[in-house]
This record gives structure tokens, sequence and C-alpha cells, in this order.
């Protein structure tokens, strides 16, 4: 075993409504939530390279968009190197503070994930509508519409859910 | 550790054509082997790896409308392809042979933390994979958590949760295996690098909301006494001791209903038989020596009725933690002990779990010490002498003097063990440290019937297949030779023997068959011991299998007197020489012969996987060699010391 230098914990994983994404999941608190503008090199050089297009920071996690000419599997092991080193340098990011884009995506990808499964496992379906000062507007359809257990779902899933990941999250509300 | 690893895997063809292969890997102890069995039930194939003698076991299992193909890969703890386990499974990976379709990674539930590493490795081979997480219940038992669906995101595969002995696991993992065309795959590759990789664990396990289980409050307090250098050392010693002592006790009123049963199935056979050498084929021969060895099987279903128990309560392996200092002493390290362990079941399973040793040194130092630890098959040879020396109601304080000695043959057998390996390794003058020893300390449990059962079933099933066939097939050719040449009457006229009894015209037969030829031959080399050539005969008989033994001695006897065989061996006299008249079973005799059986390599099954085991006949020689030597002498030293007391 090579000798062991301590690593910022991270690690990628899918978003499942774009194919072009990884949330790297990073420490919380890591970074000030928001659209980074400016990143520390390395990880700066891929923006220049046009490897990379985009960035969000969310609580605890980092979401990078990848160039649709490029690959994840290929270009992910360099990336995850140059992202370890600039999590190290906090301070050298320029990140410029938007909660409402932050929480959109971040409610999407709750949509998306395995609070959104248990809903259209019951027939339902759950769509964003509207994301206003912390506030989350979802849509119901479908057997949702007319279910008594919305409120549960709405309150105790869904919020809690969003909340964890985006703690500025005042509440979510059905449309 | 049953003793159906002594013979080679039967069962049904398995066909590999135009199937889907799924290959079974996880850690030592992670329940992958469990789940392995319980997803292809009884269609298990064992076979052996090209070129190294790690073995192969395909099995195979139907989900939706197909059938697909399991292989269950060595347990192993890393990829580094030190030991042979190791290697084929980097092989099986990387694809040498032919890689399979999908992996099923067995991870234990209750340790992620040190797993986690071998299953960034594995996946790094980009196989289509899932992870099937063990233990789930001990791990919520033990105030343990984790998010199988959170695991299963940050992961990028499918996470299945499972129990041990659960049903609705397997039923799960059989509905995933059919939807392998739509299997996640990670999104990027675990990193490499043993700094990135710890970091990227850390990262999956807190996202997982892993909780690693509290260790067990009861197990806590049982092991501040059970591996306490003291008293620990001192219950193991209890605890070895009251293992023999039961063997005895409980086995022997059982033995006793065999016997009776034995006794009545001649009688009906005696009567209902009137060919006369068919007659006397089926209660020599058939009855009088399998039915002989047959006897033993309750003490052999005891004794792994009593490993069962040891293994499944968690304490086999306290057992072989605190050997570990002892092994330390005789240069091997812990993991030898396992196999030392296993040889009291049969050697064979010993010898081949000296494969997860690393050091081809301390490999081969096992496998010589191996044979000589007291395997089940020596265990009717022991209780048979045993019985000729001792009265069953003798008593040495408050413990049966029969267990005792049984114990004490137990114990010269593991210190013997334990001698030799540390003059093999001495002699391989070892170099480079040891490398790390891992063992699992599970928490203790109540042994589950289930597994209790199913052993005790394997290894009482692989000794009636034993008995009826190996051990068969050598007690028909030994009747043959013991009843043949036939004389004439005329015959036995002419050399003076009385005509009008049947004992005495048999004991002619005897006397001057085939098997007595051969028995005399190597008179010269057992004489010194006191045996006579109906023992001589009994040991050339128990290359074969040491039980053997039991069977041509129930055989010479039944010959002599057919009614009471044991009688009969009680009562046989030395034939000629200075001490002719005596009883032939003295007690010099007696230890003599439990000395040779400590340390002969009577077993030619075990030579044959010594020859597997290291490629070669020369290790194989040199074990049958020393051991024959050393056997030779202790017999030797035994009866004389035995001759000087009496």
């Amino acid at each position: 075993m090579s000798a062991t230098v301590t690593s910022i914990a991270i690690h990628p994983e899918r978003v499942a409504s774009n194919s072009s994404i990884i949330r790297w999941v990073i420490p919380a608190g890591t970074l000030p939530v928001g659209l980074p503008i400016g990143f520390p090199s390395p990880l700066a050089q891929f923006f220049t390279d046009r490897v990379l297009t985009a960035g969000l920071v969310e609580d605890s996690a980092v979401w990078l968009w990848i160039h649709p000419d490029e690959s994840w599997s290929t270009q992910g092991p360099a990336v995850r190197e140059a992202l370890v080193e600039a999590l190290a340098a906090p301070d050298h990011w320029v990140i410029e503070p938007c909660d409402d884009a932050v929480l959109r995506h971040v409610a999407q990808d709750v949509l998306a994930g395995p609070v959104g499964d248990v809903i259209r496992s019951h027939g339902g379906d759950a769509a964003l509508s509207s994301v206003n000062g912390n506030v989350v507007e979802v849509e119901f359809s479908g057997a949702c519409s007319h279910c008594p257990a919305i409120s549960f779902t709405l309150h105790n899933r869904l919020e809690k859910e969003i909340r964890a990941r985006h703690p500025h999250l005042e509440r979510v509300v059905s449309a | 550790m049953s003793s159906s690893h002594c013979e080679p895997g039967t069962s049904t063809q398995i066909t590999l054509a135009g199937k889907r292969r799924f290959a079974l890997i996880g850690n030592p102890n992670s329940g992958k082997s469990t789940l392995f069995n319980a997803l292809s039930g009884l269609s298990v194939k064992t076979g052996n790896y090209p070129g190294v003698t790690v073995a192969k076991h395909l099995g195979q299992t139907r989900v939706g409308d197909s059938t697909v193909i399991l292989e269950d890969l060595p347990g192993t703890y890393s990829l580094d392809a030190i030991s042979p386990d190791e290697q084929v499974v980097v092989d099986v990976l990387s694809g040498v042979d032919e890689a399979p379709d999908g992996i099923i990674i067995v991870l234990d539930s209750t340790t992620l933390q040190r797993s986690l590493g071998f299953l960034a490795r594995v996946l790094r081979h980009n196989i289509p994979a899932i992870l099937v997480l063990t233990f789930t219940d001990d791990l919520q038992r033990r105030g343990g958590h984790i998010d199988a669906s959170a695991l299963s995101r940050a992961l990028g595969i499918r996470v299945i949760p499972a129990t041990s002995g659960e049903r609705q696991g397997v039923n799960k993992i059989k509905a995933t295996l059919a939807e392998f065309g739509s299997w996640e795959s990670p999104v990027i590759a675990p990193p490499a690098d043993a700094a990135q990789l710890t970091a990227w664990t850390e990262s999956v396990l807190s996202t997982a909301s892993y909780q690693p289980p509290e260790p067990d409050r009861r197990t806590a307090k049982i092991d501040a006494v059970l591996l306490h250098p003291v008293w620990g050392t001192l219950v193991f010693f209890i605890v070895m001791f009251a293992f023999f002592q039961t063997i005895f006790a409980v086995a022997a009123p059982m033995q006793e209903q065999i016997e009776v049963f034995f006794a009545w199935l001649g009688a009906k056979a005696d009567a209902a038989i009137t060919i006369g050498w068919l007659g006397a084929f089926v209660s020599e021969a058939l009855l009088g020596g399998v039915g002989g060895v047959l006897v033993f099987l309750p003490q052999i279903a005891l004794l792994f009725v009593m490993i069962a128990i040891l293994e499944g309560s968690g304490y086999m392996a306290r057992a072989a933690f605190l050997m570990d200092r002892v092994m330390a002493k005789a240069g091997l390290e812990g993991r030898a002990f396992v196999s030392l362990l296993s040889s009291v079941a049969c050697a064979i399973p010993g010898i081949m779990a000296t494969r997860s040793l690393p050091s081809a040194k301390d490999r081969l130092a096992t496998m010589m010490a191996a044979p000589l630890i007291t395997c089940s098959a020596r265990l009717p040879v022991y209780v048979l002498l045993i019985g000729l020396l001792v009265d069953p109601d003798e008593r040495f304080g408050p413990f049966n003097v029969r267990g005792l000695i049984l114990f004490g043959m137990y114990l010269l057998g593991a210190v013997s063990a334990m001698l030799v390996a540390a003059i093999a390794t001495r002699l391989s003058r070892r170099s480079g440290a040891l490398l790390p020893f891992y063992m699992e300390i599970p928490p203790y449990q109540v042994p589950k019937l289930q597994a209790v059962v199913s052993a005790v079933w394997a290894s009482a099933g692989a000794f009636v297949r034993k008995v009826t066939s190996i051990i068969m097939v050598t007690t028909i050719v030994l009747w043959l030779l013991l009843n043949f040449p036939q004389r004439s009457l005329a015959e036995m006229d002419a050399a003076g023997v009385d005509t009008s009894s049947e004992t005495a015209m048999s004991a002619y037969v005897l006397d001057n068959s085939y098997a007595a030829s051969v028995g005399k031959a190597v008179e010269p080399v057992f004489a010194p011991l006191g045996f006579d050539w109906r023992i001589n005969i009994g040991i050339v008989s128990s290359l074969a299998a040491r039980e053997v033994f039991v069977a041509t001695l129930g055989q010479v006897a039944a010959a002599e007197n057919p009614d009471e065989p044991l009688t009969a061996l009680q009562d046989m006299k030395v034939l000629n020489g200075p001490d002719k008249g005596d009883p032939l079973f003295s007690p010099s005799v007696i230890a003599a012969l439990l000395m040779f059986f400590a340390f002969a390599l009577q077993c030619m099954s075990t030579v044959g996987v010594l020859r597997r085991e290291t490629g070669s006949w020369r290790w194989p020689a040199i074990a049958f060699g020393y051991m024959f030597v050393v056997a030779w002498t202790m017999a030797f030293l035994a009866a004389s010391l035995v001759r000087l007391v009496t």
C-alpha cells in the first residue's frame, strides 16, 4: 500500500435525468452553495478545454456537466483528481449564491430519485412546477390527484429529502 | 469441513453452452457459499481450476424462463494474487479463462468498512455486477444501520440486502439475475490509488448512512473470559475434554443397538442361506466386516454434531484465535490452525484448506503435519483398540477411562502435528515476514439446527458411502484372500486337522490363505512390535482406509467365532513363538497398534491429495516415509514400555 495521504472523501453519482451530469458527493459545507464561475487550477483547465461546461454546488455535492462529445468514463478519473485538489482549496472558488437555481436542480433530482419512484409505483406522478424564494411548488397528477396521503408524502418524504440536501428550503407546496 | 470432501463431487451434469454465467465473489465467511447453495440447490458440481488445485464449484438455477450457471469463486480478502485462491479469482475477473457475464459480489454488511475496498477493486474490472449484502439482520440487531438504496446510488450498482437463511432475499436475487440486461454500472470506476480509495469508501459509506454494528455486548462479556490467556486456555481444554467424553458416553448405547441389529441380521442370513460359502461370505465379509465398521456411525455422526455446534456457536473461531499464539511457536500463522482443525474430520479437507496460506513453505509444513491430526477414520480403530484394552465401566475419578485415553490420543495427534510443523518450518529456513493474519471473530449465537443437521447428514452420508464403496470392496477382496485357496478334506486330514470341528477347519484355511502369506511376508517388519500375520494383514489392508483395519479384524474374528466376534478378538491367542498361547491383543500390542495408527499415513486418499496439491510424488513419498518410521519407532517404544510396567 502506498503512503496514505488523507484525501477529501468524495464519490460520483448519476443524475437520473441527464447522463452528461455527475453529482460528486462531497463532505457537507465544504463549499458555499451556488453557481461556481471561477475554479482553482487544475480543475479550471477542464473548463478552458471545454471538457466540462458547467457546475453547481449544493450543500454536500458538486454537479459537473461534461461536454456532449466527451465521456465520463474516460474523463472521470482525471476530473476526480482535479476536483479533490480543488476541494482542498475552497477559498479559490468563485461561487455566486443562487439558491433558486440550486434548489431547482436538487428538487428535480429528488423527484427523479427514490421518492419519485415511490410516487410512480403508486400510479401517480409529481413534477416540479416552480421554485421561488426557497419554496418549491410540485404538481401532482395521476393517482395522486385525489390521494388522501398526499400531504404525508409532501411533508414527510419530499420536503424531508430536499431539506436534507438543501437546508435553506422553506417548504414544499402542492400546485 | 465434512468428510464428504474425501470423495470427488458427484452430481448432475452441468452444461455451459449458451447459458449465462454468474460468478459469486466475496470474503471468506461472508455467507457467499451459503447463498450459492441456496441459489443452486442440489445441482452443485465440484471440479478443479485448470493448472491449479483450487476447487471449482458450479451450480445452476432457473431465473425467469432460462437456466443460468453459477460459479462459487474461492473466498478471498484481497485481489493481490499471493495465494492460489486469490490467483484464481484474479484470473476469472481478468478473463484469462473466460470472464463471467456478470458478478454477484457478496459482502458481510457488518464489516463493510473493510470490504468496500475489495468491492472497488472488483468493480474496476468492468464486468456487470450486483452487490448482495449479507447478515443485515445481524447488523440491525447489533445497532448498526445501512440505507441500501442510497448505497446502490453511491456505488452505481444494484444492492440487495439479504439475511441468512431467508427465502425472500434469494428470490430477489433470482429476479435481479433475470433482469441482467438492465443492470446499472458505476458511472466512473472506483479509484485505484490507496488514498483516493479510502476517501471513496468513506464518502460512499457516509452517503449510505452506514453505522457499523456495535460489538455484541453479550459476545464481549463472554469473550472477556473465553479469550483470556489463562481462563480461555483452561476453558479450551475443558471444552475439548468434554467433547471426547461425550463421544463415548452418548454414542455407546446407540452403538450397542447397531451391534444387536447386525447380530440379528447375521443369524437370519445364516439360517436363510444354505449355500455354504455364500453364507460365510455374507456373515463374515458383509456383516462381520462392513457391519463392523458401520457400528461407528453414531460416533462419527456425534463428532460432526459437536464440530457443527462449536462452529455454529462461534467458539471454533475463538479456539483458532487462542491457538494462534501456539501456532506461532511452530512457525505457522493462525490460518494454519484452521487447516489442522479441519483435519480432525479428515486430513483431506485439512490439506485443501492450506490453499488459503500465502506462503508455499507454510503450506508444505502444514501439509506434512495435517495427516497426524486424529481424523474421523482413526476413531473406529481407536475405539476398537481402547475397547479391547479397558473395561467399559472403568473410571479414573469421575472420568470414563476409555474417554480419557481417547482424549489422550487426540492430544498426541495435535502435539505431534505441531512438532512436525515446527521442524518443517525450521528446516525450510523461513524467509520473509509473516503475512497479515485476518480472521473473522463472529458474535456468539445459538447454533442453527438446520446447519447442524445438514453437517451431520452430509458427513454421515459420506461415511456410509465410504463404507459401501471402498471399504466394502477392500473387505470383499480380503475375504477372498482370507478364504482361498480352499482346502479339501483330504488335504486337511493329511495335515492332521480335526475335520470334525468346523472351527479347526476354518482356522486351517485361514492360516494357509493368500492373506496369511501376505501377512507372513511382512512379519519381519512388524514382529518386533508383537504383531502376528493377522494384525499385519489388517495393517496392510488399512492402507485403503484406516477403518478397514476394523473390518479385517472383524472378519478374522468372525471366521473363528461367528457368533461373538468381539469375544473372539479378546480370546485370540498368539499362535507361535515364546509367548504362544498368551492373548494376542495384550496391552503391549494394543499400545503399539494405537501408536502405529496415530503416526502412520495409512490412507491412500491422503497420499493422492498430497500428490495433487504439491504437484509431485516427492512430498507424499516423504510424508509416507517419515510417518512410517515414526509410527514404527513409537509403536516399538510403547510396546517395550508397556511390557516393562506390566
